[in-house]
């Protein structure tokens, strides 16, 4: 596993996370959570400052939107425009 | 003195002088700490008011501005300097510390400054400081990295030095206080200049372009400090200039948007302090109490989680020596305490629930939403998943988890560690207890972060940008490209100035050549008119020397053994050892011009060379087409080695004009009494 020498509790956490089992539990665990407090979400009334937060998961989608919209953009801007060779300055 | 305090500024900055005498390790560590401690406890005794006032030039300093503002920023600068110190005591060489005190201390002396002249001395020193910090790390990227830097900077303080001096002469009054847009340029001015620093785009390249560069303890230091103090001076000058709103925004934005396209994970980390004072700035635009009291209370948190992100990136540099998204891999097996101090820092950046930055972010895009801007709202939510994005996912996950690289670490010796673990604490602590760093904040606070509604939403956003970025993972890997930033603008326009360069070269040489020369013929020369002419001319040298500068001193006498004995007579003496200072003088001129030439100016217009451009050419020398050469061919030779050259040669001639002939001297006395009169009539004249 490790060539290190850890803490015999710090390798107990180690082994612990390394457990692809453990892991696609706590994954599917964690999506679980997440649709409970998408659910919840329905319940509390949000006060928030423009209508646009009135939408169901508004801020799921928001989330999920801006992140791909994050990468897309700047890739792309890269590709056309700002990513030279390593070289560039040299 | 009513107060037991002093400026914090003075016990950092003079705490330097005592550091060389401190030989042992142990003796430097423990000093290094306990001024930091010393300084805190300060900091804690300051009393509200305007202290350490004093009248110079007619306009009044005052160096201990002490309100809630100045004390939040103190606080946190110096449990920064604290945290950044304890980082870098493992270190042999005391360098770094050296700049880092005067760096912090210059810091805290611009958070209490008063006026504007403190102000901008403290604010020069801090930018020359820090630049020691990105020197340190010895190579040579980071050397002309840090030449560019400073001089960003140096034109920076020009910028805010022409707006203070236009603020002064329309207000007539140095204090610094609310400045607004009212009045005009001197506005402008003063907010570029803080802006510069505040890395607002375009002025932002500096940051992203040096921080990287610098040592590992250095970049601590640095994520603190610049950014911070220009998010006060804007906090107190320009607290309610709308427009700041937006840039602040669009600064949010650009800094995630560069974070995708950085390889370097420092790099990484650096475009979103770019990315975090741009929510402070926005926050400053809006100018509202919620909005000032956010921008604050995100400066302090910005500061803790940022030096640890930095701490912990830092440390994967000096483990493995490598730096680079697309190289690095897997580490997390030797270093899992790094990195999960790490991941508490990015937590606390992305703003999850009990971490710091949950309970400072939010009120900045809470007055955002209050002041009903949607653009700023939007925007800086939009970035506040980009955060997450970059510095909770992608930089954790390429660098400690993905394939594993080949590279293999170890943890950091415990000080890093224990640095680390303080930062972490702090985080935690005040995502919890977020009253803690409320009650330090300038306005009272009616904000509470751990609602239903709040918790909710950042759950949701957060996962989902989690789930889009494992979708776009493979996307996501760092690539070893050089990202396009305004530095283009100073980095590769030198091409032109090259051409340019070129032609003054061949100019210079030719001229050169022919002047070079012209003391041998001048020496050679039999004929008597100009003969007559060079010895009246170094006749009245001689005079004049007599006058001013005639001071024969014990040594130069004592250096005559091998001269004639014609020296002996009392009648000569004088004027022998006049002729024997000039030779020395001119000897010791030419010498320390020689050195001048090799050590100060060489270096500066190399310097200034890989500022302006790229420095290989340089290096390597062959190439007379640069701007060093050029520097170095019409200021070094045309002036320096002139001036020498003249002393040199006039030195040379004094020492020949000992001919022993009674009617050479009768002459010099002759042609004295006549330049006297002349001076004299002319003085007169003018009467």
């Amino acid at each position: 596993m490790s060539d290190n020498q850890h803490h015999p509790l710090i390798q107990k956490i180690m082994t612990y996370f390394e457990d692809t089992k453990r892991m696609k539990k706590i994954k599917i665990g964690s999506f679980g959570f997440v649709g409970l407090v998408i659910i919840i979400s329905f319940f509390v009334k949000a006060h928030g400052h423009f209508e646009i937060e009135d939408i169901p998961a508004f801020y799921s989608v928001f989330g999920f939107i801006a992140c791909i919209f994050i990468v897309v953009f700047s890739k792309t801007l890269g590709k056309i425009w700002l990513e030279k060779k390593d070289d560039y300055y040299e | 003195m009513n107060n037991i305090w002093v400026p914090p500024a003075f016990i950092i900055i003079f705490s330097v002088a005592l550091l060389p005498f401190l030989r042992k390790r142990g003796h430097k560590n423990i000093y290094l700490l306990i001024v930091p401690v010393i300084a805190l406890i300060n900091v804690l005794l300051m009393t509200k008011g305007s202290h350490f006032s004093f009248e110079f030039l007619g306009y009044k300093i005052v160096l201990a501005r002490v309100d809630k503002l100045s004390k939040v920023f103190a606080y946190i600068f110096v449990i920064a300097g604290f945290i950044g110190t304890l980082y870098s005591i493992h270190l042999k060489e005391k360098r770094e510390n050296v700049a880092a005190f005067l760096y912090m201390g210059s810091a805290l002396g611009v958070v209490f400054a008063g006026d504007f002249f403190s102000l901008f001395v403290f604010w020069e020193i801090m930018a020359i400081a820090s630049t020691f910090l990105i020197w340190a790390r010895g190579t040579k990227a980071s050397s002309s990295a840090g030449f560019r830097y400073i001089v960003v900077h140096l034109l920076g303080g020009l910028i805010l030095f022409s707006g203070i001096m236009l603020h002064v002469i329309q207000t007539g009054s140095i204090a610094f206080t609310h400045i607004g847009m009212s009045e005009g340029l001197a506005s402008w001015l003063i907010l570029i200049g803080f802006c510069l620093n505040a890395a607002v785009p375009p002025l932002s390249a500096w940051l992203s372009d040096a921080y990287p560069e610098a040592t590992v303890a250095g970049t601590v230091f640095l994520s603190a400090f610049t950014t911070k103090t220009a998010v006060y001076v804007l906090i107190r000058g320009f607290s309610d200039v709308h427009f700041l709103a937006y840039v602040g925004a669009i600064m949010a934005f650009y800094g995630v948007v560069y974070a995708v396209l950085a390889n370097d994970i420092r790099r990484i980390l650096a475009y979103h302090i770019i990315s975090q004072v741009g929510f402070m700035v926005a926050a400053v635009g809006i100018g509202t109490d919620l909005a000032i009291n956010g921008a604050v209370a995100h400066a302090f948190a910005h500061i803790l989680y940022k030096g640890l992100l930095f701490m912990g990136a830092g440390v994967v540099l000096k483990e493995t020596g490598e730096s680079r998204l697309s190289e690095l891999g897997g580490l997390y097996k030797y270093m899992p305490i790094t990195f999960a101090l790490y991941m508490i820092g990015a937590f606390s950046i992305s703003g999850f629930p009990f971490f710091s930055g949950f309970v400072s972010k939010s009120m900045e895009i809470s007055a955002a939403g209050e002041g009903k801007i949607f653009f700023v709202w939007l925007i800086l939510t939009l970035s506040s998943a980009g955060t997450f994005l970059h510095t909770g996912l992608k930089l954790p996950y390429f660098t400690w988890l993905g394939k594993d690289s080949g590279l293999k670490g170890q943890e950091p010796p415990k000080n890093m560690l224990a640095a680390m673990g303080i930062a972490s604490v702090l985080c935690i602590l005040i995502g919890l207890a977020p009253s803690i760093l409320y009650n330090l904040l300038p306005y009272p606070v009616e904000y509470h972060p751990y609602s239903a509604a709040h918790l909710i939403e950042t759950a949701q956003y957060l996962f989902f940008t989690a789930v889009g970025f494992f979708m776009l993972l493979k996307y996501l890997e760092g690539h070893r490209y050089t990202i396009l930033d305004t530095d283009w603008f100073y980095r590769k326009t030198a091409p032109m100035f090259r051409s340019i360069a070129a032609g003054f070269s061949t100019f210079n040489d030719w001229y050169e050549a022919k002047t070079e020369r012209i003391p041998y013929y001048l020496s050679l020369t039999k004929k008597p008119m100009r003969a007559f002419v060079n010895f009246l001319s170094d006749t009245l040298f001689v005079i004049w020397c007599d006058f001013w500068l005639f001071k024969p001193t014990k040594k130069l006498s004592a250096e005559s053994a091998d001269e004639p004995t014609l020296e002996k007579s009392i009648l000569f003496k004088p004027l022998y050892w006049l002729a024997r200072f000039m030779d020395s003088l001119s000897e010791r001129m030419s010498k320390a011009a020689s050195a001048f030439d090799s050590n100060v100016v060489d270096k500066t217009a190399e310097g200034l060379a890989n500022v302006m451009f790229s420095q290989k050419e340089i290096i390597s020398g062959h190439k007379i087409s640069s701007f060093a050469n050029i520097f170095d061919k019409i200021i070094v030779d045309g002036l320096v080695n002139g001036v020498a050259r003249v002393i040199f040669y006039l030195g040379e001639r004094t020492r020949r004009m000992q001919t022993g002939l009674v009617q050479s001297y009768a002459l010099i006395i002759v042609v004295a009494m006549a330049f006297m009169l002349f001076a004299l009539s002319i003085k007169g004249g003018f009467k």
